[in-house]
C-alpha cells in the first residue's frame, strides 16, 4: 500500500484534535463540523464529478486517502484552525496565524497533488486557497448567527 | 450545478414534500430547544449525504439521484427533506416516551416507514437503482437512525449540564 504515513497522520492528528482544549463548547463545534461537512463535500462533488476539474485517483488505497481526506482531515483541519483563532486575543496574531492556516490547508492539498491521489485538469493553486477562505468565512457567519441562538437559550454566555 | 433535464415528475414530488414536511414540522409544538432541533436537522442532511455520497458517487455507483449522475440542484433540495424527516423521528422519541425494550420497536417500525417513503420516491423517479435493492436500505436507515438516536442522546445530556451549570 503506498503512502501508510498517511494513515498514521490522519490517526495522530485526530488524537491531537480530541486532546486539544477547544475555546468553542460541543454545540458550537458540532455545528460548525456538519456545516463544513455538507459544504466540502458538496465542493468536492462539484470539483470532480460535475466539472471535472480534478481527476482522482481510481486506485483503491489513494481513492480511500482522498475520502478521507474529505471527510475527515480537511473539516477537522479547519475546526481546529477556528478554535485556535478564538484563543488568539491579538488582530494582528489572528491575520497571521489565519494566513499560516491557508498555508497548511493547501499543503495538505499539494501533498496529495504530490502524491497523484489529485490530478488538476483545469485548476490552479489560487483556487483552492479562495476556496478555503470562503468557506471560512461562511462558517463564521453561520455561526455567529447560531451563536446568537444559543445565548438565548442560555447554552454559552 | 446542473438543472434537471426536465422539470417533471421527480421534481415536482420534492417540492410538494418539502412544502408538506417542513409545513408540518413548524406546526408541531416545539418539544426539542431549536439550539438541538438544528443540529440534528443538519445531522440528518449530513447523514443522507454520506451515504450518497459514498453510495452513488462515481467510484461506487449503486444508484442515481433524480435526472442526471451529477450534483445537480434538485439533489440539494432532496437532501432538504432529510432534516424534517431526523426531526420527526425524535419527535415521536420524545412524544410517545420511547424507552428501554420499546426502542428498538420504534427504529424498526420507522425504518419500515422510510423504506415506504423510499419506494414511493423510486416509483416518481427520484432514485434510479443501479446495483442497488430496496431492501439494502433497511440496513442503512437501521443504522442511520441508531446514529440520530445515540447523538441525539449526546447532545440532551450536554444541554441539560451546560444549562445547570450556566444557572448556578
Amino acid at each position: 500500500m503506498q503512502h501508510p504515513i498517511f494513515f498514521e497522520l490522519t490517526i495522530l492528528f485526530l488524537i491531537f484534535f480530541y486532546s486539544f482544549t477547544k475555546p468553542y463548547s460541543f454545540f458550537e463545534n458540532s455545528f460548525i463540523f456538519i456545516i463544513l461537512e455538507l459544504l466540502i463535500s458538496s465542493y468536492f462533488s462539484v470539483l470532480y464529478v460535475n466539472t471535472e476539474v480534478w481527476e482522482v485517483n481510481k486506485n483503491t488505497a489513494l481513492f480511500v486517502m482522498f475520502r478521507i481526506y474529505e471527510i475527515i482531515i480537511l473539516p477537522i483541519l479547519i475546526l481546529l484552525f477556528i478554535n485556535i483563532l478564538k484563543l488568539i486575543p491579538r488582530k494582528w496574531l489572528k491575520g497571521i496565524t489565519f494566513i499560516i492556516f491557508l498555508l497548511v490547508t493547501y499543503g495538505v492539498e499539494y501533498t496529495l497533488v504530490h502524491w497523484d491521489i489529485i490530478t488538476y485538469i483545469e485548476w490552479v493553486y489560487w483556487k483552492s486557497i479562495l476556496i478555503y477562505i470562503l468557506l471560512f468565512i461562511s462558517v463564521m457567519l453561520l455561526l455567529k448567527f447560531f451563536q446568537r441562538l444559543f445565548q438565548k437559550e442560555r447554552i454559552i454566555s | 450545478m446542473p438543472l434537471p433535464n426536465a422539470f417533471d415528475a421527480n421534481e415536482i414530488f420534492v417540492l410538494i414534500c418539502i412544502i408538506v414536511f417542513y409545513s408540518v414540522f413548524f406546526m408541531l409544538p416545539k418539544r426539542i430547544p431549536w439550539s438541538i432541533t438544528i443540529i440534528l436537522m443538519l445531522f440528518g442532511i449530513l447523514l443522507a449525504r454520506f451515504a450518497d455520497h459514498l453510495m452513488a458517487g462515481p467510484s461506487i455507483n449503486f444508484y442515481d439521484i433524480m435526472d442526471w449522475d451529477k450534483y445537480e440542484l434538485f439533489d440539494v433540495l432532496l437532501y432538504l427533506l432529510y432534516a424534517p424527516f431526523a426531526y420527526f423521528f425524535l419527535y415521536l422519541y420524545e412524544r410517545l416516551h420511547i424507552r428501554g425494550f420499546f426502542i428498538p420497536i420504534f427504529i424498526v417500525l420507522f425504518s419500515i416507514f422510510a423504506i415506504v417513503f423510499e419506494w414511493i420516491n423510486v416509483l416518481f423517479g427520484v432514485f434510479h437503482y443501479k446495483n442497488w435493492e430496496l431492501r439494502y436500505s433497511v440496513s442503512v436507515y437501521l443504522l442511520a437512525q441508531v446514529t440520530l438516536l445515540l447523538f441525539y442522546q449526546i447532545l440532551k445530556h450536554k444541554y441539560n449540564k451546560e444549562l445547570t451549570n450556566f444557572r448556578e
